[in-house]
C-alpha cells in the first residue's frame, strides 16, 4: 500500500513542530531500516493544510496525518487518533486561507484526483503554539516516542 | 454597552475574533478585531546571523513564504551593502510572479469565489469551494489545480525548494537560470496568462453581468475614503518587487512618494487597550479614530489600494483591463490618473487584473535574454549594520528591517507585514456591515457572519505573520452580550462547509 506520512504544521513555533519533528523521526527511522516493507512509505514535512495537503496526498492509496492540536481539554501530550471527519479542526490540516481537509477531499474526488482511501490522522495536543522556538513542551516531546510507534505500526513497518 | 462576539473567524488564516460593542440605544457603537498574538520573534531572531534571515523569515507562515524570503534578501543587500547583478533581480522577480500567480488564484477561486461566483446569499453548505466548482465547472476548476502546480514547479525550480525556499542570498540568487528551465517557465507564463484572461471573463459573465452583484459591490456599505499604499516603478506603475513608496489621498492626489528605508518617518502605529494589535497609520495626517476621510491618517494597502496609487500598469493585457475597471466604476480622470475607487469589494476585481499584469510580466521576465546570465551573484565584502527590505505581499506592503553589529549579529528585527498595514480598514469595514445589519437593538440575523465575514475577506487577510498567530478553519460562534457583559443570546455554525 503506498502510504505517505505528512508532519504538519510550523517548525519553528514551539509545540505546532511536533508534526514535522515527528515526521523525521520516523523518516530517519525507515532510513535505517531500508526494508521492504518501508519501501512503499514516503515522509514529507508540510507547512499548510488545504489545497497543499491534497496536492501532496495525491496518488497515494493511505496518508498519515501528524498535527498539533489545542483543544485544551486534555493534558498537554494527549494523542488522539482521528479521520479527517472526525474532527478536522488539528492546528493545520485546514487552512482557512484556501479550505478545510475535508473540503480539499471533496474537491479532489470531485476532479477525479487519486486520493488516499485512508487516512490516519494523529494529534497531539500542545501545550505552546504562541511562541516561537525550536524546542517542545515535556509532555508534548514525551509524547513522541508513542506516536513514532504508533505511525509505524499502522503502516505495518515496525519490527 | 452590548457586546456581539464573533468567534471565532471562518476561512481566515489564524485565529480572530470580532467584538461588537452597541451603545445604550442598541446601535452599533465600535467593532474590534482581534487576534491572539505570538511571542518571540524578535528574541527568536536576534543573536543569530543576518543572513539565516531569509530561510527563518520565510517559515513564520505557510502562505506567502516567498513573499518574507525576498524582503528578507533585499534587506540583506542593504545591510551587507550590496547591489545584486540584473540577472538575480529579474530571477527574483520572476519567481515573485509566478507566486503572485498562485496566490491570487487561491484567494480568488477558494476564498472570495464562495462570495462571489456562489454568491453571498446561498446556503452556507454550497458557499464553498466545491460549490464555486459545481458553478464554474470541472474544466475551470482543474485548470486551477493545474495552475498552481505548475506556477509551484516554477517556485521549486527557481527557488530550490518548494515550500522554504533556499535560493535568495545577499548579494543576488544562488542559481542561474537553464535555458531549458527558462524555455519551460516561458511557456507556463503564457498559460498563465490565458488562464487570467479566463478568470477575468468568469468574473465578468457571474458578477459583473449580474445586477444584484454589482448593486452590492457599489453599495455603500463596503465604501470607505480612505489613503492608499503601494510600491511604484519610475514611472508611477504598479510594482511587486522593487520601487518606492506611493501614498495617495482619499482624492487620489500623491500625498508622499518615499523609499521604503524611510518607513519609519512616515508611518507609526496607533495602540488600543483592547488589543494586541498595532495599528499602522500615517505620521503625518495623524491617529483620529476609527474614521475615513482625509483627515484620518487611515491607510488601506491592498490589490485594490496598488491601482489606486499607480497611474497604470507596465503591461498591456493589464493596463486595458485597469482602465476598464475605473471607467465602469465611474472614475473620472484628474491630472492625468483615475480617481481612486474606494467601494472594498471591487478589491477582488483588482486582484485579478494583477493576476493578469503578474502572468503577463512574467512571459517578459522569461524572454528578456539576461534572465540566463551566468552572474547571478556578487560576494558581499563588507558590513553596513542596518538593512530594510520591501516588497508589496499579495496581501500589503511587506517591510523587513534588521540591525547587525560589525560581524553581522543580529541585533534588532522589525516587520511590517502586509495584513498588519489593513487592521484599521478592515475594522471599518467591519463596522459598516455590522451597522447595516444592527440598528436599535434589532439584529438581522441572516447573512449576519457572512456579511461581516466578506468585509475583511476582501483584504485577503493572513493572520498567521501578521501578528505570528494561528492558523486553521474554526467554527463560528457568535454571542450578544447585554450592557453588564452578559451572554443573552448565543449562536453558531459549525464550519462554513
Amino acid at each position: 500500500m503506498k502510504t505517505i506520512i505528512i508532519g504538519l504544521g510550523n517548525p519553528i513555533l514551539r509545540d505546532d513542530s511536533v508534526g514535522p519533528i515527528a515526521a523525521r523521526l520516523i523518516g530517519q527511522r525507515l532510513d535505517a531500516e531500508c526494508s521492504s516493507r518501508s519501501a512503499d512509505i514516503s515522509v514529507s514535512e508540510v507547512y499548510a493544510g488545504g489545497i497543499r495537503l491534497l496536492d501532496e496526498m495525491a496518488g497515494y492509496d493511505r496518508a498519515v496525518i501528524i498535527d498539533s492540536i489545542v483543544t485544551g481539554d486534555n493534558a498537554p501530550g494527549t494523542v488522539y487518533r482521528l479521520t479527517p471527519f472526525s474532527l478536522p479542526q488539528t492546528r493545520n490540516c485546514g487552512s482557512s486561507h484556501d479550505i478545510t481537509l475535508p473540503m480539499a477531499l471533496g474537491m479532489g474526488r470531485m476532479l477525479g484526483m487519486a486520493m488516499p482511501s485512508e487516512i490516519h490522522i494523529w494529534a497531539i495536543e500542545a501545550e505552546d503554539v504562541n511562541t516561537f522556538g525550536e524546542w517542545l513542551s515535556v509532555e508534548v516531546e514525551k509524547s513522541l516516542p508513542g506516536v513514532i510507534n504508533g505511525v509505524l505500526s499502522t503502516c505495518g513497518a515496525l519490527r | 454597552m452590548k457586546r456581539i462576539s464573533i468567534d471565532p473567524i471562518t476561512r481566515l488564516e489564524g485565529h480572530g475574533k470580532i467584538e461588537i460593542f452597541l451603545d445604550d440605544s442598541g446601535d452599533v457603537a465600535n467593532t474590534y478585531f482581534q487576534v491572539p498574538e505570538l511571542r518571540g520573534f524578535e528574541q527568536f531572531c536576534v543573536g543569530r546571523l543576518a543572513e539565516d534571515m531569509p530561510v527563518i523569515t520565510n517559515r513564520i507562515c505557510g502562505v506567502c513564504p516567498e513573499a518574507h524570503h525576498l524582503a528578507s534578501v533585499k534587506a540583506l543587500d542593504e545591510l551587507f551593502g550590496i547591489e545584486p547583478p540584473d540577472a538575480a533581480k529579474k530571477i527574483r522577480e520572476l519567481l515573485y510572479m509566478a507566486f503572485f500567480v498562485t496566490d491570487h488564484t487561491t484567494h480568488f477561486y477558494a476564498l472570495g469565489g464562495p462570495d462571489f461566483i456562489v454568491g453571498p446569499d446561498a446556503p452556507p453548505a454550497e458557499r464553498n469551494i466545491l460549490g464555486v466548482i459545481r458553478k464554474v465547472g470541472l474544466d475551470a476548476a482543474k485548470q486551477v489545480i493545474g495552475c498552481r502546480a505548475r506556477n509551484h514547479h516554477v517556485i521549486e525550480m527557481l527557488g530550490g525548494r518548494g515550500v522554504h525556499l533556499a535560493a535568495g542570498i545577499p548579494g543576488g540568487w544562488s542559481k542561474a537560470v537553464s535555458e531549458r528551465e527558462r524555455s519551460e517557465i516561458e511557456g507556463i507564463a503564457r498559460e498563465n496568462i490565458g488562464f487570467a484572461h479566463f478568470s477575468l471573463r468568469a468574473f465578468d459573465d457571474i458578477v459583473l453581468k449580474n445586477p444584484a452583484y454589482m448593486d452590492m459591490i457599489t453599495s455603500d456599505v463596503y465604501v470607505h475614503k480612505t489613503y492608499y499604499m503601494g510600491l511604484v516603478d519610475s514611472q508611477n506603475r504598479v510594482n511587486f518587487y522593487d520601487g518606492m513608496v506611493r501614498i495617495v489621498d482619499p482624492e487620489g492626489k500623491e500625498f508622499i512618494k518615499y523609499h521604503p528605508k524611510d518607513y519609519v518617518n512616515h508611518i507609526t502605529e496607533h495602540v488600543e487597550e483592547w488589543s494586541y494589535l498595532k495599528y499602522p497609520y500615517l505620521k503625518n495626517v495623524g491617529w483620529k479614530g476609527f474614521v475615513d476621510g482625509i483627515d484620518s491618517g487611515i491607510y488601506a494597502a491592498s490589490p485594490l489600494s496598488r491601482l489606486n496609487v499607480s497611474d497604470s500598469m507596465s503591461t498591456p493585457g493589464a493596463q486595458e483591463q485597469f482602465e476598464r475597471m475605473y471607467e465602469t466604476l465611474g472614475s473620472k480622470k484628474r491630472n492625468g490618473r483615475y480617481q481612486p475607487i474606494h467601494h472594498r469589494l471591487v478589491t477582488h476585481w483588482a486582484r485579478l487584473i494583477e493576476l493578469l499584469y503578474a502572468a503577463e510580466h512574467m512571459l517578459e521576465l522569461a524572454t528578456d535574454p539576461e534572465i540566463t546570465s551566468p552572474a547571478v551573484r556578487v560576494i558581499p565584502d563588507k558590513i553596513i549594520g542596518k538593512g530594510i527590505g520591501c516588497v508589496e505581499a499579495p496581501r500589503g506592503t511587506l517591510t523587513h528591517h534588521y540591525e547587525s553589529n560589525s560581524k553581522g549579529v543580529l541585533t534588532m528585527v522589525n516587520m511590517i507585514v502586509g495584513t498588519t498595514n489593513n487592521y484599521a480598514p478592515m475594522t471599518l469595514s467591519i463596522k459598516r456591515a455590522a451597522e447595516k445589519l444592527i440598528t436599535k437593538g434589532k439584529i438581522i440575523e441572516q447573512g449576519l457572519l457572512n456579511k461581516i465575514e466578506m468585509a475583511f475577506r476582501l483584504y485577503d487577510p493572513c493572520l498567521s505573520c501578521a501578528t505570528h498567530s494561528l492558523p486553521g478553519q474554526m467554527p463560528l460562534i457568535v454571542n450578544i452580550r447585554n450592557s453588564g457583559g452578559e451572554v443573552i443570546r448565543r449562536f453558531s455554525r459549525d464550519e462554513i462547509t
